[in-house]
């Protein structure tokens, strides 16, 4: 199973009270088939990611290789500065004095790896991003302080409506937004 | 809290109304550039003046035109080579040819050339402040010439001109009626009363030191203050450096209240006020003769009073005496100008007695006209005032000089000045005695006019301007010929016209070419001491000492005050005090422990009593070595004339000076509620053990391994990672380098005045100093060593010592300061951003920051160096062993396509030291001087164990004293 | 302690999200007080003085500082070591201790950030000031210039330009990572229109997707993890600047961690001044805690002592070392020199007065607390003065030795840099929710169904 990557409107919005819930209600869910899942949460909910079966993140990689190119970039500007382009006497120290190379060379590794984390982190995101369908449903403005919302992602074959609303509101959901078809799955 | 935020200049003149436009300086240059015959269209003196020729190759400086011509002071001359770039002078030099220089200067000469574009200089002819014509001045001479010159009194300063002395005499004999007065306040008089004393003629005492084993100075500053100080600072050197242990050493023995120059180098120094120097000199004289003077009657001996001194002073003397008769012949004893007629005779008859005359010591005519005369006394101002106040005086000449200020302050000379009816005065500037006088005529600069003048030994020293009057002054032969009434003609056509008539037979081109006229020493005159009228004239015993007594002393660079408007010299460190900007009482620290004072806490001194009593508030300094219950402060200061830099600067110690006290009154000190700060440059004078001013005696250095291997641990390799240069990095075939021997440093500073005008190196400012951060990339340490009351000063002149490991290098941030392929450590200007981080990482503190942009603004931007970068705001300088000479030489050497000689390169420091402390050159040439110093076994390095390896080395100081009995 | 425990400590009444949400967003909203007002006014006109006087230097010259030629920096790194020091601290709990998992720092780490920045901000300015001409300050940087001119990397400066213009970025990046999901929180509960674009603009869209919470965690922890070893590195190579010289008093191999010590320990000290007021004025006694107190009150102690650690190894090297001049250094000048003053209130400040907190009660007494922080951080400045003014004041030549003393300029830009530094953080605490509540919601959800805990409450999962 994998996770929905929802562009636009998901088909199948629920409300839930606490991240316990949340991941009851996928659960219940994923018993039913359903498997385009995406979550909204307030801050990150403990067990949702492995429960969605994701991998971690691929950014720790982008990072690594933007500071080991630019550490060693650093290091090659200062030996070639001082050794091939204009060698100078300075105080009958050595043109390649390695030692004196490694603060910058340090520096430059971990400034460009953090932006390359920073950036990467935002766009791996889907940021940045101002306006999403998902903004529209009303109360979905507590996603960033209290409430949890699950989302299934438009064309899963398995969603039915009666059943998986039945199905959530077992699991806890407050409330359950039929998307694209307005009309309600309220209990 | 200090004051270090305000203005660099602020006590400078604000720049302004003598800004200069660069039309005005075109100008000038152009004149210039006329007078040093470079311009095609020639004008007058173009024809006229000659480069100098003949130039010896150790002296070749790095400029393209030198010019031989003289700076006269109190009658006496001093050859120079000046250099001139496109007829702007900016470089004084010593001529080597000229005996009273023998190519070095002293720090008052160097300055000259600032002195020559002093933007505050006399500008204009003036009635009483206002714009006059010179119609004025020629009916006031006209005035002056009736009826045989009666109620014409003329007030000139010395004078050994043969040109002016021929205009003299024929006012002498045209205007009989006329009265001569010749003034200047340190003129020597005493040594003249003082021969006569001994010998009965007043005759000028001529020293040889070459072949003086022994000298004896009674409070005589041989190197620094005579005017002949710049040969005898090389006589006593060369007697005194040490190349190796094998090497003689001649003994010097000081007497002396202050701490001189000479004090500083000498063997044996004995701090005594300046009135008991007779006692010991009456005690040495008895010595003397007891250990069998040859001629001098035993009898005087016996008379003399036996020295009732502290057991030091005898056995000092014991010292001397036992050193001067084994010696006898090849020794000198000389006595200084502050000394009484007395002790000059006595000097006279110890060296006849030791069979010196005709040897070390002989007698000559005055060089000076008329010197020893009346006209030259106190007496003759005295009796001016009289005429004046009598009505007697018509028309009153003050050509030169600055009686008015500087003169016995009781003779209220300006008042009576002012006075007279009619008046005029010819000088540099608006001072004391321009505002005491009527008319006011700009004079002319030494560098200006066409003259002559006797050196101290009498040799002839024609005089040629470098650069047509910058404010159309007039000389004072000019004057004399008005006075005269002779027709009209141009200063070098009667220039020429008296040189033919006064000096038959001697071409004046010639003359002008080398500076001198050879031979022209005045012939040694044959004089026997008259015992009897000897032992008369010194048969009573001196007066009694005052509890406290004072020395007016000239100051060693403004001299009388004729240069008190001249920031370089204002803003030179005085070698005794390092004071700046001020002047200050001089006393011990139990003197000033006494008397309750620290260093710049307010005393009143006072002279005379009662009615005549005079006061003057003057801030204490104490110097460690100065006698006890005596005082010295120099003269120069608290001038209130028109000039803005001088005006209002320290105390005017001339306001103590009475024709019955004269110049070491009794004094009474008091202290005042009251401090100022003194801008000193140096404020801890120990060395803290720590291996800066190594030293020891000759006997040490002959037989003490210990003080050899000492030696040597401060110099030769040391244990390092790094190769010499950079692998790879290019090393040209010169290494430059310097050595600097510390026993015949004087600590006169001529070189330091000498960097600052080579260099264009700025000056800030008394606040700015105050806040240590004075300019100078060449200063002159001191350090005390021994007792605090009787310290053994060593001097140390400290600049870049442009290390091969600079300390100062690695740390700059943007490549600003760098190694160059010779061995120079070089500061990028143009790169550089000021982190400063380069000063402090330098262990020797040589560097210097440009704190606010200190660029000349006036008149002052003509005394800059053209071939030195003038900084800017916000860089960091220092000393670049004159880069620009090097590169000049190298230029000239492949131009001759030869290699650059061992003496080609000569330093501005090293060019004017008299006593040639200073040796410049390659070290990869083992003929050149600094290879061969680096070799002496008390070559070291300052701060070697910090590994820096300098390129500068120092000869340890070696002293030579002998056993005290 | 168990998990629930220390929530009870960090979380007293353990409000729910709702309630932490609505208590710590309303900082940003809530009606200004005339205290609040009158501190920006003060803020405000101390840093127009600022930069009256930065004008001042630049257009005379920087001589209208006190310095001079033995003593050629002076007022101008002492503060700009200061200010760096003071940024330590920010980074250090956030990034560290977030590493460390220490629960407590959650609900200060913002503030402390955002108290770095500001210093280093002001440390920023000092660097650039004093030199003798700061407008080819770029030259410190390599760029392809036509003479080949470059840096001089030998030197420790251009280390010193790389270390805190990355640190200042890292320490941004970090910060501004952990604000989006409180930005999206404002963006949704802001109450006026114009707040809600401008903190739309700052939270880029962000909605707490799976997605986005995966990779801001692992973003998250990455710069922490990088911001660690900064914190330890921008102080050492700041103490290089001293240290590759051969000064005595400069040229010495335990600078990098006695610098980070004392810098940690001038950090924690600005963070208790700095919040203790902020606590009280904005009413957050239960979310910054006496158990917060507490624990920086034991950072304080533990960096003083390695502070004095450091202070007694370089009296006893420079005795050790036999050379004459670290001696003269160490054993003369400092504790007995011109300046002996600064050398023993220095001691006192950091070492002495800071041993109150082996006492509990003085370690959660807020009064205690201030006090002690203020005196640490003059003892810190008067560190670097004792480093850097006394060290130069005497060095090697006794004829170059010479007093420092500051101009009336010197003394002003040291003010104003406190006013500019309140400005900024004045401003901080209002436009930004100075706790992060996404985190501390977090937190408070973690250590809520902690395993020792979860059984206990299953009500959490009940709607």
């Amino acid at each position: 199973m994998r996770l929905a990557q929802i562009g636009d409107a998901p088909a199948l919005m629920a409300e839930f009270s606490s991240g316990p819930a949340l991941l009851a209600g996928i659960r219940a869910l994923r018993d039913a088939g359903v498997s385009r899942f995406d979550a909204f949460t307030p801050y990150e909910v403990a067990g949702l990611q492995e429960l969605l079966g994701l991998r971690r993140s691929r950014l720790t990689w982008i990072a690594l290789a933007a500071g080991l190119a630019f550490g060693g970039g650093a290091y090659l500007l200062q030996w070639w500065i001082n050794v091939i382009d204009y060698p100078l006497d300075i105080g009958g120290r050595p043109f390649h004095s390695a030692p004196a190379f490694i603060p910058i060379t340090f520096e430059m590794t971990v400034l460009f790896a953090s932006a390359a984390a920073l950036i990467s982190a935002i766009v791996l995101g889907g940021l940045p991003r101002l306006w999403h369908p998902v903004f529209e449903i009303e109360g979905f403005e507590r996603a960033t302080v209290d409430r949890f919302w699950l989302a299934v992602g438009v064309g899963d074959a398995a969603l039915d409506r009666e059943r998986d609303t039945a199905a959530l509101v077992a699991a806890g959901a407050l409330r359950v937004e039929w998307l694209g078809a307005r009309a309600g799955g309220r209990p | 809290m200090n004051d270090a935020s305000e203005p660099p200049d602020s006590s400078l003149p604000a720049p302004g109304l003598d800004r200069l436009s660069r039309r005005a300086f075109f100008r000038l240059a152009g004149a210039g550039a006329a007078a040093a015959g470079l311009a095609a269209c020639s004008s007058r003196p173009a024809r006229n003046i000659l480069p100098y020729a003949s130039q010896p190759p150790e002296v070749t400086p790095g400029v393209p035109l030198h010019y031989a011509t003289a700076l006269v002071e109190d009658g006496f001359a001093t050859g120079v080579l000046v250099a001139s770039h496109q007829g702007r002078p900016t470089k004084i030099e010593g001529n080597p040819d000229h005996p009273a220089s023998l190519g070095a200067t002293r720090a008052r000469d160097q300055a000259a050339v600032l002195s020559l574009y002093d933007p505050q200089r006399a500008r204009s002819i003036t009635d009483r402040g206002a714009p006059a014509a010179w119609s004025a001045i020629e009916q006031l001479l006209a005035g002056a010439r009736a009826h045989g010159g009666r109620g014409l009194h003329l007030v000139l300063e010395p004078t050994s001109s043969p040109l002016v002395i021929d205009l003299i005499e024929r006012i002498r004999t045209a205007l009989p009626a006329a009265r001569l007065a010749f003034w200047a306040p340190f003129a020597p008089r005493a040594q003249l009363a003082g021969n006569r004393l001994a010998l009965g003629r007043a005759l000028q005492t001529q020293l040889d030191l070459r072949t003086a084993d022994v000298v004896v100075a009674l409070d005589a500053d041989l190197v620094g203050d005579h005017p002949m100080a710049l040969a005898y600072a090389r006589q006593i050197a060369d007697r005194r450096r040490v190349v190796d242990t094998s090497s003689p050493m001649s003994r010097l023995y000081m007497v002396e209240s202050g701490y001189s120059p000479t004090g500083v180098i000498a063997d044996h120094r004995l701090r005594v006020r300046p009135s008991e120097v007779e006692r010991i000199a009456r005690a040495l004289l008895a010595a003397v003769i007891a250990q069998g003077g040859r001629g001098a009657p035993a009898e005087l001996g016996a008379a003399l009073a036996r020295p009732a001194g502290e057991p030091r002073e005898a056995a000092l003397i014991a010292a001397m005496a036992r050193d001067l008769t084994r010696a006898a012949g090849r020794c000198a004893v000389a006595a200084g100008d502050r000394q009484p007629p007395r002790v000059h005779a006595i000097a006279a008859a110890i060296n006849a007695a030791l069979g010196n005359l005709g040897r070390t010591v002989a007698f000559s005519e005055p060089a000076v006209f008329e010197a020893g005369q009346p006209s030259h006394d106190v007496a003759a101002l005295a009796d001016l005032v009289r005429a004046i106040d009598g009505g007697e005086v018509t028309a009153l000449l003050v050509l030169g000089g600055n009686p008015a200020y500087a003169a016995p302050a009781d003779l209220g000379l300006a008042a009576a000045i002012a006075r007279a009816p009619a008046s005029l005065y010819l000088g540099l500037y608006d001072n004391e005695t321009a505002r005491a006088c009527r008319f006011v005529v700009p004079g002319l600069h030494d560098l200006e006019q066409w003259g002559a003048a006797r050196g101290y030994d009498g040799t002839i020293t024609p005089i040629q301007p470098l650069i047509e009057p910058l404010f159309g002054g007039r000389s004072v032969a000019a004057i004399l010929h008005e006075l005269l009434g002779d027709p009209p003609a141009t200063d070098h056509a009667r220039t020429q016209d008296a040189w033919a008539r006064r000096l038959p037979g001697v071409d004046h081109a010639a003359a002008l070419a080398r500076g001198t006229v050879a031979g022209s020493a005045l012939p040694a005159v044959a004089a026997e001491v008259a015992w009897s009228a000897l032992a008369a004239a010194i048969a009573a015993p001196p007066a009694a000492a005052p509890a406290l007594e004072l020395a007016i002393a000239p100051h060693p660079f403004l001299h009388d005050g004729r240069h008190t408007n001249n920031p370089w010299l204002l803003e030179l460190p005085e070698p005794a005090t390092k004071l700046t900007w001020d002047n200050a009482a001089q006393l011990s620290p139990r003197t000033a422990a006494q008397l309750g004072v620290d260093t710049g806490d307010l005393l009143a001194l006072t002279v005379g009593a009662a009615a005549a009593a005079r006061t003057l508030d003057v801030p204490a300094v104490v110097v460690p070595g100065h006698a006890d219950d005596a005082i010295t402060l120099h003269a120069g200061f608290g001038r209130d004339g028109g000039e803005r830099v001088a005006r209002g600067i320290g105390a005017d110690a001339f306001r103590l000076w009475t024709t019955a006290g004269g110049l070491s009154p009794a004094v009474t000190a008091a202290r005042r509620a009251g401090h100022r700060e003194l801008a000193i440059t140096q404020v801890h004078w120990q060395l803290e053990d720590r291996p800066i001013a190594l030293g020891g005696t000759l006997q040490q250095l002959r037989d003490d391994a210990a003080l050899r291997d000492e030696l040597a641990r401060h110099r030769g390799p040391q244990p390092t990672l790094l190769d010499r240069f950079p692998a790879g990095f290019p090393t040209q075939h010169n290494q430059w380098a310097m050595s600097i021997d510390l026993t015949t440093c004087t600590g006169c500073s001529a070189c330091v005045m000498a960097c600052a005008t080579e260099n264009n190196t700025p000056v800030v400012g008394r606040g700015s100093v105050l806040n240590k951060r004075e300019m100078h990339w060449l200063r002159i340490d001191r350090y005390l060593e021994g007792p605090s009351d009787d310290p053994v000063v060593v001097v140390q002149p400290m600049t870049c010592q442009h290390c091969e490991n600079a300390p100062c290098e690695y740390v700059c941030p943007v490549e600003a300061t760098t190694h160059s392929p010779d061995g120079l450590n070089e500061m990028t200007y143009n790169r550089c951003i000021g982190t400063r981080f380069c000063s402090n990482n330098c262990p020797y503190k040589v560097r210097r920051f440009n704190w606010f942009d200190y660029k000349h603004r006036d008149l002052h931007v003509l005394a800059n160096n053209p071939d030195v970068t003038v900084r800017d705001r916000g860089v960091m300088e220092k000393c670049t062993y004159c880069v620009q000479r090097i590169r000049r030489a190298e230029i000239d050497a492949r131009i001759a396509d030869r290699p650059i000689g061992a003496h080609d390169v000569v330093t501005a420091c090293q060019a004017a030291c008299p006593a040639q402390a200073i040796a410049f050159g390659s070290i990869t040439d083992p003929a050149s001087s600094v290879s061969e110093q680096r070799r002496r076994p008390h070559s070291y390095a300052v701060l070697h164990d910090q590994g820096t390896a300098p390129r500068t080395r120092y000869l340890a100081r070696i002293r030579n004293p002998g056993q005290l009995p | 302690m168990t998990a629930a425990s220390e929530l009870d400590e960090l979380l007293p009444g353990r409000p729910d999200d709702a309630a932490l949400s609505a208590q710590l967003l309303s900082t940003t909203s809530r009606p200004l007080t005339r205290g609040w007002k009158l501190a920006f006014a003060i803020c405000a006109a101390l840093t127009v003085m600022l930069f009256l006087l930065v004008a001042l230097t630049v257009l005379r010259g920087i001589g209208m500082w006190g310095n001079n030629v033995p003593v050629a920096w002076g007022f101008g790194i002492i503060n700009f070591v200061w200010w760096i020091g003071i940024g330590h601290a920010g980074t250090f709990i956030s990034a560290i201790l977030l590493l460390l998992e220490q629960h407590w720092r959650t609900s200060i780490n913002r503030f402390t950030e955002g108290m770095t920045l500001f210093a280093v901000i002001q440390a920023g300015l000092f660097p650039l000031l004093h030199l003798g001409r700061p407008w080819f300050a770029y030259w410190l940087f390599p760029y392809p210039a036509e003479m080949d001119t470059w840096p001089q990397v030998r030197s420790a400066l251009p280390w010193d330009a790389a270390a805190v213009s990355t640190y200042f970025t890292v320490s941004l990046m970090f910060w501004y990572l952990g604000l989006v999901p409180d930005f999206a929180s404002l963006r949704d509960h802001a109450p006026t229109r114009r707040r809600r674009i401008a903190y739309g603009i700052l939270a880029l869209g962000w909605r707490g997707s799976v997605q986005q919470w995966r990779h801001h965690k692992v973003a998250y922890f990455l710069l922490a993890g990088f911001a660690t070893p900064l914190v330890l590195s921008v102080h050492s190579v700041v103490s290089l600047d001293f240290a590759i010289t051969g000064l005595p008093g400069w040229h010495s191999t335990i600078f990098p961690p006695f610098f980070v010590a004392g810098a940690i320990l001038s950090g924690f000290a600005m963070v208790l001044v700095l919040i203790l007021p902020a606590r009280r004025v904005f009413g957050l006694q239960n979310v910054i805690t006496p158990r917060h107190f507490d624990a920086m009150a034991k950072m304080v102690l533990i960096t003083s002592w390695i502070v004095l650690y450091s202070y007694a190894c370089e009296l006893f090297v420079g005795w050790y070392s036999g050379d004459r001049y670290e001696m003269y250094q160490h054993l003369v000048n400092r504790p007995f020199g011109w300046y002996a003053w600064s050398f023993w209130l220095m001691l006192f400040c950091n070492c002495f007065v800071t041993q109150v907190f082996w006492s509990r009660r003085m370690r959660r007494s807020p009064i205690a607390l201030f006090a002690v922080a203020l005196l640490v951080n003059l003892g810190m400045w008067l560190e670097r003065f004792e480093i850097i003014v006394v060290s130069l004041s005497r060095d090697f030549l006794p004829s170059a030795w010479h007093f420092f003393s500051p101009t009336w300029v010197d003394l002003g830009i040291l003010t104003g840099t406190l006013g500019f530094f309140g400005l900024l953080f004045l401003g901080f605490l209002r436009l930004v929710p100075f706790v992060p509540v996404a985190e501390l919601k977090q937190m408070r959800s973690e250590l809520a169904h902690a395993p020792a805990a979860h059984a206990s409450t299953p009500a959490e999962v009940e709607p």
